[in-house]
This record gives structure tokens, C-alpha cells and sequence, in this order.
């Protein structure tokens, strides 16, 4: 994922020319015309032959689609769909002719574009019109998922393909790319790759909902997508797509934690210093709020998870953290004392400790706050955290001697370059450190629904 | 590893409005009230950008929260020295930029006196006491040639660091930090590190090379500290600007007092003037009784 974006910023355009696919340079309009429904079978075929989780010609074939194409795929598709029923409620059959925008178009083959030909064929045969129609729809529903698999790859396995954004097509966002606390530069266009990818899937996904396919599917789409982007910090990209994600689901659990999350990231000082740092054109400005307004909706969002979802042992570290951070010691210490003992994860344990810690400090109970960071330390006795913050809570209380002492302690000797050492040093993307079992178990469900 | 991470842009009119600052961080952090024996107060004069030498305690009026004070001069260039480095190595510095940040390091280390002790301190996304405070500064010349770049930038953990280990004993404390990068990885809050400035007689110095310091972090550190920010190309040669800032530490004077009329506790603004010269005066803009 880094890599990929390293070298998108170093060598796009020489990738340009040989991976856009001639049309997809056309931002502004749709593709040309051709036969009918011909981007449907042409994106259908890429569906049908493409492996999941696998970078195949397919994958990367999908991926030079740009927006106009894709609204044209969706356009196509949903057209067909409308089709297809239509000839059922006449009782067409599949060699029948019938008029789609002013063309004559076969059912059977648009129905085979849809994997319904012998729906159609054996209600012809044997009408039964509901029967018919729920086929239809599980049909189409197997189509979009697995189109939703493909593009989730075409946006994940696929190194990038920068599409074109010329001056007359001015953009309303943009993403302010950052490395190592430097702005590296900024970049205009609407959407990312992965963002116009994973875009998509969530409009097939919809639409397969819609259709009545099965309930936990789309869940499981939005939530390893947004923990993927949240993963690889893709902040500027996550934030309207989980802000769409909560839309179509308000009381997911996790995508609330998941908006908490992000909004925590927010309000770190990391994203604090960057945005205040940054050199923004004057058309631009950047849409994240003050740490304490950011902490703030954070805490809202974390509640609300909880709330849905008492057992949601992450969502309450984090909820007790922010807590904290605003300044609500009682509130964070009674959040996080509970479920501290019975935390199985030994990072998640880790963080609980630290920020129990932590609460205790903001409440004035040294000796407590020292013990529970001495928990943290026994858990990663490698990690360096721990004694920096018992440092810094006897300095904060005077004892410049046994502040020093501690830093000698726990700051000494070499580190190493990984970061399973510390579990601090992840803890801004630490919520979505599931996200590849989520996109695993996705994956899964998604292509058992095409093997229906 | 280091990460590209992407925020997000809007144009101008669907921008949230900008929050104000936190108020939680500093509530985060009780002080303690507690009597204070004597106030050092490490004082520049400059005059016309040239440094004014040759000064004595009677030349100087230092008001406590607006209180005159009896006066002390400690030094002027005769105290030994400790110096702590903080030096940024996280994974921009890689390259042409450590080394010369090594050798300007081992410039400045070959300007201290036998009396003086250095510490290296290097932080990436971790904070490494890499060589404490010794006369021998060998020991910290290795550790800088040692040192390699990678990570993240746990800046406000590393300047924690360097003013807690310059309070380790009761000789002149300089910390110089030297970033390429703004904070991402850093566990304590910059409000607590400020916090902690404000009760320290180490002096800061920093070094911001490339990052416009809008932030303020380390200006303010410096600031509160008596000390200087001093913001340099990336590609800028470090010598002359470490060099420097030994150079000018030297030629400060540490003044002492023990505070009279003035109550026992909570902040203290300080007030360093001249009587009878002239010249700029820089120190730090006060104090937080206690701890």
C-alpha cells in the first residue's frame, strides 16, 4: 500500500499511457456509444472469469475503469434488470426481441449478461411470475457482489492508474498527502483509485441489498472496506465513504467505532501539527476541526457503539481514552476499569492499561496510575511508553530525581525496527488492525453468494 | 515503515470551521504549589544582533511578577556546560541529511570543554537515550555515528526527554532538538511537555529544518525556555547553526534570585531589563513555582 502510493507519487505519469485504457481518460462525458449493453457484457465477462483476492487481467483491466464507465456499467446493469423482468411479466421468451432505447435487443441475451437465461427460459416454459422475479433478483445479486469482489481488488491488488483531471473539470476535494509528519504534496482529483473502487462496490453492494440479497453481505463490504482504508490511512478518502457507510447503515457498531476512530485520529496531535502546518492553495482548505471539537465527535460516535453493542471491548479502550483526552478522568477510569481485567487481545490489554494509567494521573492517584502503567510494562516489557509516561507523572509531581531515572530505564539500550515492540507505535491505526480478516471473511461471504 | 497518509482537502466553502484549541491536555496536568529557594533566569543580550559581553548583576533589573528582585550573577561563560541533543531520526533524515546532521553533531561536540557533559537523545517513532550525560564525549560520537534513520517522529516524547535529563544535575542546561518533521507518534501531549518547560531551568534551542513552524511546538518550547527556534533549509548546512547556538549559549548570563514579596505559588511572569546599557535582552517570560 505505501509502496504503491511512493511510486504513484514518483512515477504516474509514466504508468499513464500504458494502463488507461483509451476511454477512460474521457472524465468529462460518457464513454462513446456502442451496441447495446455492450460496457455490461464487457464488464460481466471481467467479473465472471475474475479470481478473488487475486491480481488477474480482469483486476487489472477493472481498474482502468474511470467514474463515467463505471456510472455506465450500474446504468447498464440496472437497465437490464428492468428488461429482463419486464419480458418475464409478458411472458417473453428467451429468443424474443425487444426495444431498448430505440435498438432491438435479445431477452435471452440480456439475461445471460444478468446469469438469468434459464430463468427466463423455464418461465416461459413454466410461468410462475414471483418465483421468476426472486430468481432474477438472485441472479443479479451474484452479479453485483462479485462485481463488488472485483473492484475491492482492482482497488487493492492493482498498483495505481492515475486518471486525467484537466483544468476545465475543477474538483470540489482534493487529499493532502503526508509522510513522516511532511507534507509531500497535494493532490487534486476527486477520488483515489481505491476510493473510485471501493466507491463503486458500495453502489453494487446497495443495489444488492436492494435486491434482497443476503443481510450480513453488506455490512461485511462496508466494514472491511472502511478498515482497509482506515488501515492504510486513507483518511481523506475513508471519511465520505463512512459518512455513505452510516447512511445506508446508522447502527452498525462497527462502522460507528470505526467514524470514532477516525475523528480520534483527527484530533491526535499528529494531524493537528501536519494541518496547521500545511501550505493549502486558497481554494482549498482542510475539512478536519480542532482536536477538542474533533475529540469530541469521536466520543460521540464511540458512545453510540457502545451503546449498540455493550461487548464491543475495543470501542470501549478507545471511548475511555478519548475520554480522558477531554479531560473527563472519572468518566475515562470508570469506562476503562471494568473491562480491563477480562481483555484477552494483549495489545488491546496494553492500551487499557496505559490509559487507565493515564486516568489515574488526571485524577491525582499516583501510586494507582504507576501501577497500571507498571501492568503496561509487564505486557511489553520491551515497550518504551510506559516508563516515558511513569517518567512524566513523577515529574509532573516533582520527583525530578526518579523522573530521570526512569527515562534511563526505559529509554536505554538500541531499538529495534519493529514496531510489535511497542504497541503505542500502531496505535493510531490499531483499530483496523483486523482489517485483513475483515477483508478475508468478506471475500468469503461474497463468493459464497456467487456459488449460490 | 512509513506510511503515506491522506486527508482530506474540500474547497473552501465546504470546509469545517477550525475547532479551538484543547483545554483538555493542560487539565490533564495538576501542578503542585510549593516554595521556590531561587529562580535562575539564563539571559541573552544582544545589541544590534551583536552579543553584549561584560555585564554584572548590578546591571541587570529582574522583575517578579512585578516585584524587584536581588540579583545574582552566577555566570557569564564559566559554568560547565550540560548539552543534550535530540536529534530527529526518523526515516526523512535518512541520507545526505543525517550526515550532516552527524557532522555538525560532532562539530559541536568538539567545541565543549573538558567541565562540559553531552547527551545524545534520537527519537523516531522511539525515543532512544543513545548516550547519557558524560565529560566523555566520545561516548556520544559513537552513538551519533551509530544511529540510523527510520520510523515516524516522536518529537514531543524526545524534547520531554531532553529537559528531564538536563535537570539531572545542577550545571547549565542547553537542549538543542534538531527535526525535519512534525509530531506523529509521540504518547505525551504537547500542552504537558510546555507544561513541564515552564518549570525548568534547561534552556531549548531547536532546529526546524524544511517545516514551516506554524504549529508552534517547538517555538513555543523555545520561548518558554529563554531560548531560540531557529528554522533552516532541508538542505542547509547544520554546522554553522549548531555551532552557533553553543557559541551563543556560552555567552549568556545566568542570573539567580531568590524571589521576595511575591506569592509562593502559580505562575510567575519574569521581567529581565537593563540598567544603564543598552541592548535586547532574551530570557525566559517566566516561571511555574513548584515542581
Amino acid at each position: 500500500m505505501i509502496d504503491r502510493l511512493s511510486l504513484g507519487l514518483a512515477g504516474l505519469a509514466l504508468l499513464l499511457p500504458a494502463l488507461v485504457e483509451p476511454g477512460a481518460s474521457r472524465q468529462a462525458g460518457a464513454p462513446p456509444p456502442g451496441p447495446p449493453f455492450d460496457r455490461l457484457a464487457q464488464w460481466a465477462a471481467l467479473v465472471r472469469v475474475h479470481a478473488p483476492g487475486e491480481r488477474d487481467e480482469a483486476a487489472d483491466r477493472a481498474a482502468t475503469y474511470a467514474t463515467p464507465a463505471l456510472d455506465t456499467v450500474l446504468d447498464e446493469l440496472t437497465a437490464a434488470r428492468d428488461l429482463v423482468d419486464r419480458a418475464l411479466a409478458a411472458r417473453h421468451g428467451a429468443v424474443a426481441t425487444t426495444d431498448w432505447r430505440g435498438t432491438r435487443v435479445d431477452v435471452g441475451t440480456v439475461a445471460a449478461l444478468l446469469g438469468a437465461l434459464a430463468t427466463v427460459e423455464f418461465h416461459a416454459a413454466s410461468p410462475d411470475l414471483p418465483r421468476a422475479r426472486r430468481e432474477l433478483d438472485r441472479a443479479t445479486v451474484r452479479l453485483l457482489e462479485a462485481g463488488a469482489l472485483l473492484h475491492a481488488d482492482a482497488a487493492l491488488v492493482v498498483p495505481p492508474v492515475l486518471r486525467v483531471t484537466t483544468d476545465a473539470e475543477p474538483d470540489a476535494r482534493g487529499s493532502l498527502l503526508v509522510m513522516d509528519g511532511r507534507v509531500t504534496g497535494i493532490e487534486r482529483t476527486a477520488d483515489s483509485q481505491l476510493s473510485t473502487h471501493f466507491g463503486f462496490g458500495s453502489r453494487l453492494m446497495d443495489l444488492a441489498a436492494a435486491l434482497g440479497g443476503p443481510a450480513a453481505n453488506r455490512p461485511a463490504w462496508y466494514r472491511a472496506t472502511t478498515a482497509v482504508q482506515l488501515r492504510d490511512e486513507m483518511f481523506g478518502d475513508v471519511l465520505p465513504y463512512l459518512e455513505h457507510a452510516l447512511a445506508v447503515l446508522p447502527d452498525d457498531p462497527v462502522l460507528l467505532f470505526y467514524s470514532g476512530a477516525l475523528h480520534e485520529v483527527f484530533a491526535l496531535p499528529r494531524s493537528q501539527a501536519v494541518l496547521q502546518s500545511a501550505e493549502l492553495p486558497p481554494d482549498m482548505q482542510h475539512s478536519v476541526a480542532g482536536s477538542a471539537e474533533e475529540l469530541r465527535t469521536a466520543e460521540r460516535f464511540y458512545r453510540r457503539a457502545r451503546d449498540l453493542d455493550p461487548a464491543f471491548t475495543l470501542a470501549t479502550v478507545h471511548h475511555g481514552r478519548v475520554l480522558g483526552l477531554l479531560g473527563d478522568h472519572e468518566a475515562s477510569r470508570a469506562t476503562l476499569e471494568p473491562v480491563r481485567a477480562a481483555i484477552a487481545d494483549r495489545p488491546t490489554r496494553y492500551y487499557a492499561e496505559l490509559f487507565l494509567g493515564d486516568a489515574w494521573r488526571g485524577l491525582g492517584d499516583v501510586a494507582r496510575a504507576r501501577d497500571h502503567y507498571a501492568r503496561a510494562s509487564a505486557l511489553y516489557p520491551r515497550a518504551r511508553t510506559p516508563g516515558l509516561v511513569a517518567s512524566a507523572l513523577l515529574r509532573a509531581h516533582g520527583d525530578r530525581a526518579q523522573a530521570v531515572a526512569l527515562i534511563r530505564q526505559a529509554l536505554g539500550g538500541r531499538v529495534g525496527r519493529s514496531l510489535t515492540d511497542d504497541p503505542w507505535w500502531t496505535y493510531h491505526t490499531a483499530h483496523a488492525a483486523d482489517a485483513g480478516d475483515r477483508l478475508d471473511a468478506m471475500r468469503r461471504a461474497l463468493h459464497a453468494g456467487g456459488a449460490r | 515503515m512509513i506510511r503515506v497518509a491522506r486527508l482530506l482537502l474540500l474547497a473552501a466553502a465546504l470546509a469545517a470551521p477550525a475547532g479551538r484549541p484543547s483545554a483538555a491536555a493542560a487539565a490533564q496536568n495538576p501542578t503542585f504549589a510549593t516554595r521556590v529557594d531561587a529562580v535562575r533566569v539564563d539571559v541573552l543580550v544582544t545589541d544590534a544582533g551583536r552579543i553584549v559581553e561584560g555585564l554584572s548583576a548590578a546591571d541587570f533589573e529582574v522583575l517578579d511578577n512585578g516585584v524587584p528582585q536581588q540579583v545574582d550573577l552566577l555566570s557569564f561563560g564559566e559554568l560547565p556546560l550540560n548539552v543534550i541533543l535530540a536529534f530527529d531520526m526518523s526515516e526523512s533524515v535518512a541520507g545526505s541529511r543525517l550526515r550532516n546532521l552527524r557532522t555538525a553533531g560532532r562539530a559541536l561536540l568538539g567545541g565543549l570543554r573538558p567541565a562540559d557533559q553531552a547527551a545524545l537523545v534520537t527519537f523516531s517513532h522511539a525515543v532512544v537515550l543513545a548516550a547519557d550525560l558524560s565529560s566523555d564525549t566520545t561516548l556520544v560520537r559513537a552513538a551519533l555515528d551509530d544511529a540510523a534513520a527510520f520510523g515516524s517522529t516522536a518529537l514531543v516524547d524526545a524534547a520531554y526527554t531532553g529537559i528531564v535529563l538536563g535537570e539531572s544535575d545542577r550545571a547549565r542546561a542547553l537542549l538543542i532538538v534538531f527535526s525535519d518533521g512534525l509530531d506523529t507518534a509521540s504518547f505525551l501531549q504537547p500542552d504537558f511537555v510546555h507544561d513541564t518547560a515552564r518549570r525548568t531551568d534547561t534552556v531549548v534551542y531547536a532546529v526546524s529544518a524544511g517545516i514551516p513552524e506554524k504549529a508552534g511546538f517547538l517555538r513555543e518550547l523555545a520561548r518558554l525556555t529563554g531560548g531560540s527556534l531557529l528554522e533552516v533549509g532541508t538542505r542547509a548546512d547544520l554546522t554553522p547553526a549548531l555551532v552557533g547556538i553553543l557559541s551563543e549559549f556560552r555567552q549568556r548570563y545566568l542570573l539567580s534570585y531568590a524571589p521576595r514579596g511575591v506569592a509562593p505559588d502559580g505562575w510567575h511572569d519574569i521581567t529581565v531589563r537593563l540598567r544603564g546599557a543598552t541592548g535586547a535582552v532574551q530570557a525566559r517570560p517566566g516561571y511555574l513555582a513548584g515542581f
